[in-house]
């Protein structure tokens, strides 16, 4: 399908602009373009550049970042159930995170969170190079991830356990529940490049995922060097994850779906599921951003709610399909 | 032209050596079938070979950067791995990345997919068609990567005769083009009857090297394998009946 690049382009476009104009403001179509435009001060200007515009790119930016890790996590382990978390990335900056808002710096120091949560997910990518780097192999990155997953998880649960009171715990699970809502351009800043060095890292990783699809030794005899490989994936998926999650909190199933839905699209194969799945994955962040303000504009939807909310259901369908043509 | 050479190739696991100081050079217009029991080092010679495992002593692949090594030698690993439905031309088309681009309008895929006479799948998913299809398939795959030297790791496990014999032909007549092919294979009727030298592995150890009817001898076939066998002259080369286990 040599339509398909456009036409997700166009629709991350047309989504973008949506989430742009959406809103429980209730702008105007021309008010909001002029104030997004230019003009300084007033409400409305406010509304544009400063609430609505970092949210859109946020969703842009986190979409795209867990659409294109799990295409390339897919790929490299040859298995379309893996996904952006699997290395245990997610759950490290989902720690790190929530121990600020345990001890309270998130609150007294508005950046300690996010910056708390990369360092969580840049520890977790260090822990997981040295448990399956260079002389790993697909299996030790699997058991490795779950283990740091699983350890973090642990670690969150220890914190829940311990919080002074039930606002502090209220506060983390609704944290944890993943939102793009009230982020500011400095989450923005803070994200994008670490977002931006993830997607050029796991894009030029076409090649080597391609010649993946004959198994590791195959790989390897066309040219590839497996260990590079690993390790470009891994720290491109850290990068693009971990800031997603530091800026976001946990998105569910938008990794794993997306690169499924996308694939049969694309004849399978991982180096045009790539882009793909960036763009895919950034539309389905957009919509499902969108969704949340539509369907509850008054309650504070989560957005990671929304995405397994959806994304659950639709996956039990695709095991479904999957079931059928294997009995 | 001496398109490989192995020197004293040694691979440990932990103490014991699985291949233990294998030397022999393949040369332009080899066919040779690497024989041997279950468990005598035989895929363990080849990836050690090609670099894909550590090892001591020299292989000439081995040594290679990467890209020149997957313009040297192409390799059919053991398990015919596709891992994802792709069309059999952009699966053949792999074979073309040491080259630059993987593109499937690549002359060198359509002259490989017609070399197995599987152009008239080029576009179905690779993941759909039989065993035999795939094995063919993945053969063009390492066609198309146009090198003097092809390695395969037991080519002919589960096809039925007809894929066997064609399986073989093709290696033969790309051995007659001035390639070489090192195939690994289980079936010594096979080996006899199309490969042009044959090397026996037992215990790591490289036991014999030479042509079929100085390979195949009763004596080692018994030593080596515990069976007795029929070996008898054919119309068509050797002919090699396996009949008793002897041990």
């Amino acid at each position: 399908m040599k339509l398909l690049i456009p036409l997700l382009l166009a629709l991350v476009a047309l989504l973008f602009a949506a989430s742009l104009l959406i809103g429980p403001a209730g702008l105007g179509l021309g008010e909001s373009l002029r104030a997004l435009l230019g003009g300084e001060g007033g409400p409305v200007v406010l509304v544009m550049q400063e609430i609505r515009l970092p949210r859109a790119l946020l969703g842009l930016l986190i979409g795209a970042a867990l659409g294109i890790s799990g295409a390339a996590m897919q790929g490299y382990l040859r298995n379309p159930l893996a996904e952006p978390g699997l290395i245990g990335v997610s759950a490290s900056a989902a720690l790190g995170a929530v121990l600020t808002l345990q001890t309270g710096l998130a609150a007294a120091f508005s950046l300690a969170l996010p910056l708390a949560a990369l360092a969580g997910a840049g520890l977790a990518s260090l822990l997981i190079l040295g448990l399956a780097g260079p002389r790993g192999g697909a299996l030790a990155l699997i058991l490795a991830g779950i283990a740091i997953s699983a350890l973090a998880g642990a670690a969150t649960s220890l914190v829940l356990n311990l919080s002074p009171n039930p606002f502090a715990a209220a506060e983390i699970v609704y944290w944890m529940m993943g939102s793009l809502a009230d982020r500011s351009f400095t989450h923005v800043w803070l994200a994008a490049p670490f977002i931006l060095v993830g997607l050029v890292a796991l894009l030029s990783l076409g090649r080597g995922l391609d010649a993946m699809t004959l198994g590791e030794d195959a790989a390897e005899s066309l040219g590839i060097r497996p260990a590079r490989l690993r390790l470009v994936l891994i720290l491109g998926c850290s990068a693009a994850v971990g800031a997603s999650v530091a800026v976001a909190g946990a998105i569910g199933f938008v990794g794993l779906v997306v690169p499924h839905v996308l694939r049969p699209l694309v004849g399978a194969r991982p180096s045009r599921l790539l882009p793909a799945s960036a763009l895919g994955g950034a539309a389905v962040l957009l919509a499902a951003d969108i969704a949340t303000r539509l369907i509850a504009p008054d309650r504070d939807l989560k957005l990671g709610v929304l995405t397994a909310l959806v994304g659950a259901p639709f996956f039990l369908h695709l095991i479904w399909k999957m079931r059928r043509v294997e009995a | 032209m001496t398109l490989l050479t192995l020197d004293r190739v040694t691979v440990r696991r932990g103490a014991r050596a699985v291949v233990e100081a294998v030397s022999l050079t393949v040369g332009e217009g080899e066919f040779i079938g690497l024989i041997g029991p279950n468990g005598a080092g035989k895929t363990t010679l080849m990836r050690a070979a090609l670099g894909l495992l550590p090892h001591e002593g020299r292989s000439s692949l081995a040594l290679m950067p990467a890209r020149a090594r997957a313009r040297t030698v192409a390799f059919l690993p053991q398990g015919r791995e596709i891992a994802w439905p792709v069309s059999v031309a952009d699966l053949v088309a792999l074979g073309r990345a040491p080259w630059g681009h993987a593109d499937p309008a690549d002359p060198a895929v359509a002259w490989a997919l017609r070399r197995l006479g599987i152009e008239g799948f080029a576009a179905r998913p690779a993941t759909e068609l039989s065993g035999g299809e795939q094995a063919r398939a993945l053969i063009a795959r390492a066609l198309a990567q146009e090198t003097p030297l092809l390695i395969a790791d037991e080519p002919g496990a589960g096809l039925d005769p007809e894929a066997q014999i064609r399986m073989m032909t093709i290696f033969a007549a790309l051995a007659d083009e001035g390639r070489a092919v090192v195939a690994s294979v289980h079936d010594l009727g096979l080996a006899a009857r199309h490969c042009t030298r044959l090397l026996l592995m037992d215990c790591g150890r490289l036991v014999a090297d030479g042509p079929p009817r100085e390979v195949l001898t009763a004596a080692r076939l018994a030593a080596t394998f515990g069976i007795r066998a029929h070996l008898s002259e054919g119309p068509d080369g050797l002919i090699f009946q396996p009949l008793a286990v002897i041990r």
